[in-house]
């Protein structure tokens, strides 16, 4: 179980998990666990497309792995969720080379830099009224976001696009299966009774990506909430705890800040305990830089109820550059593009599910 | 340990050990569980399984059909051609509706049937992740007692000699992974140490240099010593001893272990040839569940125990393949070559075989697995009796066979508290068998899938409770 699946044999990473495919297959005793034990016994013959589809299907739960009988020592030597995560991380690589995603984030890291140095002079001034447009200018704001989303969306399509084509999938999802491909992972409907991050079944994979997912998203909206107010209602900012914007805010940060620390911990627990597994979740970097930004957001707020403007303006300053290094960060990352490509093969799963009850009424 | 005495000494930490030890410890007994196998090997055969066959009423366990208790009986008096102890058998069906609901209180999941299995979907039960899965939850639940009772495990520790004194229990003899030998004392004993079929050397008394060519599909850490043992002593035995569950497994199976996944089911599809390239038996006498138990026994009667199912691409998809892809070739002569590689010794024949197959196997009509369709082969022996289709559809794929032994039938024969009997007609005092080692009693002759497990639970159950 030393075996590491490096770079230079790609190729030896699909043909054993074509070969610990096959041996599922033949067994499939773990169908109901997760997707991928019940799109398995869909096909006869499992192809490097099928182990990628799958890939990308895995929860990682892991209850796959204990209730195998051909994990090592056996000389199956079997370890799907190990080697999912192989081709998973692979797949990200292969999508959008590492030149390519090094590259755009260096050049979305040049204004970021052009900002500091024009307005670095306004940090040390003390502002008579407590309004963050002082600080940084609205405009400048309202450019970093549309060129945020405007990057965001050309990411996804040319991941779902190469992604489409990597899978060589002769099923297209099906609009039928999409409302319910988006609830079940709204739901987290895969994530319960996880053998995570020991062997005792437990629910903190679903509590952890339940607090990040959950976080991010309000605090997309307490964003969109205070854009909303700031320049269609014409209600200057700052807002007070009440208001809508603040809240969602207030309560996406803390849910981040506890999601990224139980998953950090959880992790190191996993470490320690699942060491034969070897697989990881997330992003490490990833995690450390969402729950800094998550801190930063919230010692904003906490700075500004106690009143302290000078310390305001730099903490406010130091928000938005994790906002922006988030953003920005992503293609580095190598995880990045998961939460599109588990969506993209969680539909088509949906799709060919569908498709296999109604083959079998007939 | 040495100085450590207990009242339930249980051997064998599988299925039948594990309830045993958990109704011995639910009712305040001090128990040792002794596991042959290391922790991660720990289990047994029952690592293999994945249901158990359960008498029920209608709308029972999500199960939409009744399977009552009668036609449960008339299966089991079916299969094994009426060797069987019907009190006995009796017992364990009418306590089989209880083993779901006490396994599921006890951690275990259950699940839908699998798909590849939905001919046992009316009477049979599943659970989630297979036999591993079951055998971890029961671990679990145990070890939980152990917290506040005093019921321990000891892996990688096995039985080397008992101790009786006038049909009374006295103590065991056990090595440990180190080597070290120490004595266990105990009021009670139960067995639950399953077959003998990784004991080579026995195996080879009963089956010859065969035995070198079987593989053993079950646990690397049933060797029957337990057993064997308790025939010194005068235990009386059930089965006989050269006979066990034995099915068609892929020739590039491990030798020990590979479980499941190692069955082919690809001998109704097509034909059978042993090594000279001959057919040798019906594969299509009666429907495959029924018929998939008889073939290990007859390749191991095959010279050099290797056989071929051969088919064509006709039929690819039809059945669950094994856990590697087929030989394949473009020609029927290609592939009688590359099996050469496994032992085929007369290649031409086989390509002789085939077309005389075919010309015999020719109809207008398509063949229907699920049921005995009556397509049959005209004017050739053996006959094929049903789905008799030419093998005409290029490519052309190949399993190369030998037998798989999972488990023995010899056990040793217990009454209905699961007390183990002597030749002379009497119980010992304090010794208690459940599971595979006396599954014999009930299932000597052919094979019921599910029952084993079933067996092993309501006489773990029964042991528990006896002692």
């Amino acid at each position: 179980m030393t075996e590491q699946y490096t770079r230079l044999n790609i190729y030896k990473l699909y043909e054993d998990a074509i070969r610990q495919y096959t041996i599922c297959n033949a067994c499939r005793y773990c169908e109901g666990y997760c997707p991928v034990w019940n799109a398995l016994p869909l096909r006869t013959l499992v192809t490097k497309e099928d182990t990628i589809y799958f890939a990308h299907l895995c929860f990682d739960k892991r209850n796959c792995y204990y209730a195998c009988p051909y994990v090592s020592p056996h000389e199956f030597n079997w370890n799907i969720p190990r080697i999912n995560r192989e081709i998973r991380l692979n797949t990200y690589r292969e999508l959008l080379g590492k030149r390519i995603r090094y590259s755009l984030s260096f050049l979305l890291l040049l204004p970021l830099i052009f900002l500091w140095i024009k307005y670095w002079p306004h940090l040390a001034v003390q502002y008579p009224i407590l309004n963050f447009y002082n600080v940084v200018p609205r405009d400048i704001l309202i450019m970093g976001g549309i060129i945020a989303m405007l990057y965001i969306m050309l990411l996804s399509s040319i991941y779902i696009y190469k992604f489409d084509r990597l899978l060589n999938s002769k099923l297209r999802p099906s609009l039928k299966t999409l409302p319910e491909a988006i609830t079940d992972l709204l739901l987290h409907r895969w994530f319960e009774k996880a053998q995570y991050p020991k062997q005792v079944e437990s629910n903190i994979r679903f509590i952890i990506h339940f607090l990040i997912f959950y976080g991010i998203l309000l605090d997309t909206f307490a964003t969109i909430t205070a854009y909303i107010q700031e320049d269609i209602l014409r209600i200057p900012s700052p807002y007070p705890v009440s208001n809508p914007a603040v809240i969602f805010g207030l309560t996406g940060g803390i849910m981040i800040v506890v999601g990224t620390i139980i998953a950090i911990v959880a992790r190191c627990i996993s470490r320690r305990k699942q060491k034969f597994i070897a697989t990881e979740f997330i992003d490490t970097a990833f995690a450390f830089i969402l729950l800094l930004t998550a801190l930063s957001g919230l010692l904003v707020l906490y700075i500004r109820i106690i009143d302290n403007i000078i310390l305001m303006n730099i903490k406010l300053i130091i928000h938005y550059n994790f906002i922006y290094i988030l953003f920005f960060i992503i293609p580095i990352i190598s995880t990045a593009p998961h939460i599109l490509l588990r969506f993209y093969s969680y539909w088509i799963y949906k799709t060919e599910i569908l498709k296999s009850i109604s083959t079998s009424k007939h | 340990m040495t100085t450590e005495s207990f009242e339930v000494l249980v051997v064998g930490g599988g299925n039948a050990g594990l309830v045993a030890a958990i109704t011995a410890c639910e009712r305040n007994k001090s128990v040792l569980l002794i596991e042959a196998a290391p922790e991660y090997d720990r289990g047994g055969n029952s690592k293999y399984t994945r249901d158990w066959r359960v008498a029920h009423k209608a709308g029972e366990f999500g199960i939409a059909e009744a399977y009552s208790a009668e036609e449960f009986l008339d299966d089991l008096v079916r299969v094994t051609r009426g060797e069987t102890n019907l009190h006995l058998a009796k017992y364990v069906i009418e306590r089989s509706n209880e083993v779901p609901k006490w396994a599921e209180k006890r951690g275990v999941k259950i699940g839908k049937p699998l798909s590849g299995a939905l001919h046992l979907s009316r009477t049979n039960v599943f659970f989630i992740g297979g036999g591993k899965a079951l055998i971890n939850a029961l671990y679990n639940y145990f070890l939980k007692l152990g917290k506040t009772r005093k019921c321990r495990v000891v892996y990688y520790t096995k039985v080397i000699d008992i101790y009786i004194e006038d049909k009374s229990f006295k103590s065991l003899i056990v090595e440990r992974e180190n080597g070290l030998r120490y004595t266990i004392h105990g009021n009670n004993l139960i067995l639950a140490s399953g077959g003998f079929q990784a004991n080579i050397e026995i195996l080879r008394k009963y089956w010859g240099d065969a035995v070198d060519n079987f593989v053993i599909r079950g646990s690397r850490w049933d060797t029957g010593i337990p057993l064997f043992k308790m025939i010194e002593y005068g235990a009386a035995t059930v089965g006989k001893p050269d006979d066990g569950h034995m099915v068609a497994v892929d020739f590039r199976s491990p030798r020990f272990d590979g479980g499941i996944v190692t069955r082919v089911d690809s001998i109704p599809f097509g034909i059978v040839v042993n090594k000279y390239g001959e057919r040798f038996y019906d594969e299509g006498e009666d429907l495959w569940p029924k018929r998939y138990a008889i073939w290990g026994k007859l390749i191991a009667k095959q010279p050099s125990q290797t056989a071929f199912s051969i088919f064509d691409s006709k039929v690819w998809g039809l059945f669950i393949p094994p856990f590697q892809p087929p030989i394949s070739a473009g020609t029927i002569e290609e592939l009688a070559t590359k099996l050469v590689n496994f032992g085929l010794e007369k290649p031409d024949k086989l390509v002789e075989t085939i077309q005389e197959f075919n010309k015999a196997s020719i109809h207008n009509k398509n063949p229907d697995y699920t049921t005995l369709d009556g397509l049959s082969t005209r004017g050739i022996s053996p006959p094929k009796s049903n789905w008799a289709l030419p093998i005409d559809k290029p490519p052309f794929y190949a399993y190369p066979l030998r037998p798989g032994l999972t488990f023995t039938y010899m056990g040793l024969k217990v009454d209905e508290k699961a007390r183990v009997i002597h030749i002379n007609g009497n119980p010992f005092d304090n010794i208690f068998a459940c599971g595979e080692i006396m599954s014999g009693n009930i299932l000597s002759n052919g094979y019921l899938g599910g029952l084993g497990l079933v067996i092993g639970t309501v006489f773990g159950w029964t042991a528990g409770e006896n002692i």
